[in-house]
């Protein structure tokens, strides 16, 4: 059963278009990584969501329920950490959770909470309250009732790599609990490191969907076979892309990159056409992790933004290439698959 | 239902906060400092200035001094100096009339009140859409009706309960000192003021609604005041310059409509009711300058024709009572259907 459904969401702020048809589904009990960008329009998607913003079109709702009509009875089995949210300076810690249990009418006991998400400084103003101190109250202030769906939007933002982790393991156990988790973030690792099942939102369209490991297959990520050539004829290319198993093959630079369904009768076949044409010297097998999806996603064509190569730790121009140096590096260098085969 | 733990939450951040002491203390500094002023100077002029004037200063320190708890004790130590003055300074043998204690504190409160309502609540809503608070006010299952109402009602009780309080030991001053000096009279004012506070906390948490940003509430809330105090009389003036001798013929009917339906001069005519005159100096005579002929009867012939129903003081009721209803639904209009994020 999904638990959020959205539908052709489209979101316009004066003439800008913040989405642009968005769709998706959430299964109950998974979690859902949401992938994309700064400014991609994830927090707009979680805001129309949780009602803060209202869609210009297309729909959203949780637990069957109207994202608009219904939201106070979403937002009653939903625990929310929003990216961006500020606390009431003058409350105390302990008088956030304390507020958000007895606006849920839940009987849970701050104390606890507030351990789980290991905040100690939980009796000061929370005006003193550093940025990590601030997420991991915000965190307890989400898990308050054991809600059924807990949208998390950017949740490591300000945390240590100790915070980073105890949220992954809350995450889990909220998961294992049968909570469904909607993790919304820019950074690729966490993401991966949580999500049954990811979305790739870009510039306010959903352009992938899936399982983490069926994305990477559906991509044609399997893996990418880098052939070192001694010319790259257009029939060649042709031929290759032919090919049962065979995503895509591109020349350039003296090389030709096949990209590969995860079988190995494929990549046998590619080195034998390239052998064939007598132009074969080399070549060279990478695995693709799922950032390379990602930033091929944003630095291809006129997508990309500075942040997401940052992000992705790709460099856009494909040019140099250094033999010895880790696949991994390289990421999203040599990949040239189209957006959706 | 969780307006009532909104409300409360509220309350309490607003009292930790700058807003709630400097309310307070803005009211229980004026009511004070003019009864007991009035009860010493000689004049009424006199007292108007001499409190204007502390006033200012007070309000200047406390900008300075910052923590709710010290501008509290300076509230204090200000109050007890007053007290004590007027018992050391009254002159038994000229005690100032009852009448002129309404008509002094009805007209400083007919000033002050906007002010101190429009302060309380500007910042209610959009302050937190600001800060980023609103994630945890509509994070939770608060609906925006609820949120709304619980806002209202906050910043509505930061405001009158300070003003009740210091009508009281106002009217205990006026009853203990003054001429014919009537506790009654001086809780009748509560009264009246009570509508006419909640109004300008209604237009503030409309302009908080509204707009985008919290300096853009607070150009809004003095704009409405200059509106009202002196936009509006100014039109009321424009409206009869083409009219030649006004003081022959009288003011046409069509100008006490205008002005009578203005807020502030409804809660004046309603102040005049408790001090057993017809005639108030912030507001224009109906009789004045018609008296040209004054031939026997000519008074009472006058008042009957010239806006009897807009210079009644039925009509002032009903105009404050409406403004007072309408000024918060405007906001809780738009609130219902902008997006806060």
């Amino acid at each position: 059963m999904a638990v959020i459904e959205v539908e052709g969401l489209r979101k316009e702020f004066g003439d800008v278009t913040a989405l642009d048809g968005v769709s998706f589904s959430v299964e109950e009990g998974e979690v859902f990584g949401f992938l994309g960008p700064n400014g991609a329009g994830k927090s707009t998607t979680i805001n129309i969501l949780l009602d803060f913003t209202r869609p210009t079109s297309g729909s959203a709702s949780a637990f069957g329920r109207d994202a608009n009509r219904d939201s106070v009875a979403i937002r009653e089995r939903t625990g929310t950490l929003l990216e961006g949210y500020g606390v009431y300076p003058e409350l105390t810690a302990r008088e956030h959770v304390e507020h958000a249990i007895r606006v849920k009418e839940a009987d849970d006991d701050p104390d606890a909470l507030l351990d789980r998400t290991g905040l100690a400084e939980r009796n000061r103003p929370a005006a003193g309250l550093s940025k990590g101190m601030r997420q991991r109250l915000a965190l307890a202030v989400a898990l308050v009732d054991d809600p059924d769906l807990l949208v998390l939007d950017e949740p490591s933002t300000g945390l240590d790599p100790n915070g980073a982790r105890r949220l992954r393991e809350i995450v889990q156990a909220e998961a294992d609990r049968g909570a469904t988790v909607f993790f919304s973030s820019h950074i690729l690792e966490q993401v991966e490191a949580v999500a049954d099942t990811i979305a790739i939102l870009l510039d306010g369209s959903v352009v992938a969907t899936g399982e983490v490991d069926a994305l990477k297959r559906r991509l044609g990520v399997g893996a990418t076979l880098s052939i070192e050539v001694t010319g790259a004829p257009d029939r060649l290319l042709d031929d290759l892309r032919s090919l049962r198993g065979v995503r895509d093959a591109t020349a350039g630079d003296g090389r030709i990159d096949v990209a590969c369904d995860d079988d190995g009768e494929a990549k046998l076949r590619a080195l034998n056409a390239v052998a064939d044409a007598g132009v074969y010297r080399d070549f060279d097998l990478r695995e693709a992790s799922l950032s390379e999806v990602f930033s091929e996603y944003t630095t291809t064509g006129d997508r990309g933004t500075d942040e997401t190569r940052i992000a992705s730790g790709a460099s856009p121009d494909a040019a140099a290439r250094d033999d010895d140096s880790p696949a991994d590096d390289e990421a999203g260098k040599y990949l040239k698959w189209g957006k959706e085969p | 239902m969780t307006w009532r733990e909104v409300a409360r939450r509220d309350l309490t951040s607003v009292y930790r906060s700058r807003t709630g002491t400097a309310v307070a203390a803005i009211l229980a500094l004026f009511t004070v400092l003019v009864v007991g002023l009035m009860g010493l100077a000689p004049s009424l002029q006199a007292a108007a200035a001499v409190g204007g004037l502390v006033v200012v200063l007070a309000l200047v320190v406390m900008v300075f001094v910052g923590s709710p708890r010290a501008v509290a004790a300076l509230v204090g130590a200000f109050t007890v100096l007053t007290l004590a003055l007027t018992a050391v300074l009254t002159q038994p043998e000229f005690p100032p009339a009852n009448r002129d204690a309404i008509l002094v504190i009805g007209s400083a409160l007919s000033f002050l009140l906007p002010l101190v309502g429009l302060l309380g609540s500007y910042a209610a809503l959009v302050g937190e859409r600001e800060t980023g608070s609103v994630r945890f006010l509509l994070g939770l299952p608060t609906s925006r009706d609820d949120a709304y109402l619980a806002k209202f009602l906050s910043r509505s009780a930061v405001v009158v309960g300070p003003l009740v309080a210091g009508m009281i030991l106002a009217g205990v001053l006026v009853a203990a000192t003054f001429e014919d000096g009537s506790f009654i009279a001086v809780l009748g004012l509560a009264v009246v003021s009570v509508p006419y506070a909640l109004l300008f906390v209604g237009l503030g948490l409309t302009a908080s609604a509204y707009a985008e940003t919290t300096n853009r509430a607070v150009a809004i809330v003095i704009g409405v005041f200059a509106l009202l105090r002196a936009g509006w009389p100014a039109a009321q003036w424009l409206s009869i310059r083409g009219i030649e001798d006004i003081y022959a013929t009288g003011y046409p009917d069509y100008f006490f409509w205008i002005g009578r339906i203005n807020p502030i001069n409804a809660y004046v005519k309603l102040t005049t009711f408790l001090m057993d005159r017809d005639v108030h100096p912030l507001l224009t005579d109906p009789e004045r300058g018609v008296g040209y002929d004054p031939g026997p009867g000519a008074v009472e012939e006058t008042a009957a024709t010239v806006a009897p129903i807009a210079t009644s003081v039925e009509f002032a009721a009903a105009v404050l009572l409406a403004w007072t209803v309408a000024a918060p639904l405007f906001g809780l209009w738009y609130f219902r259907r902008r997006d806060v994020l």
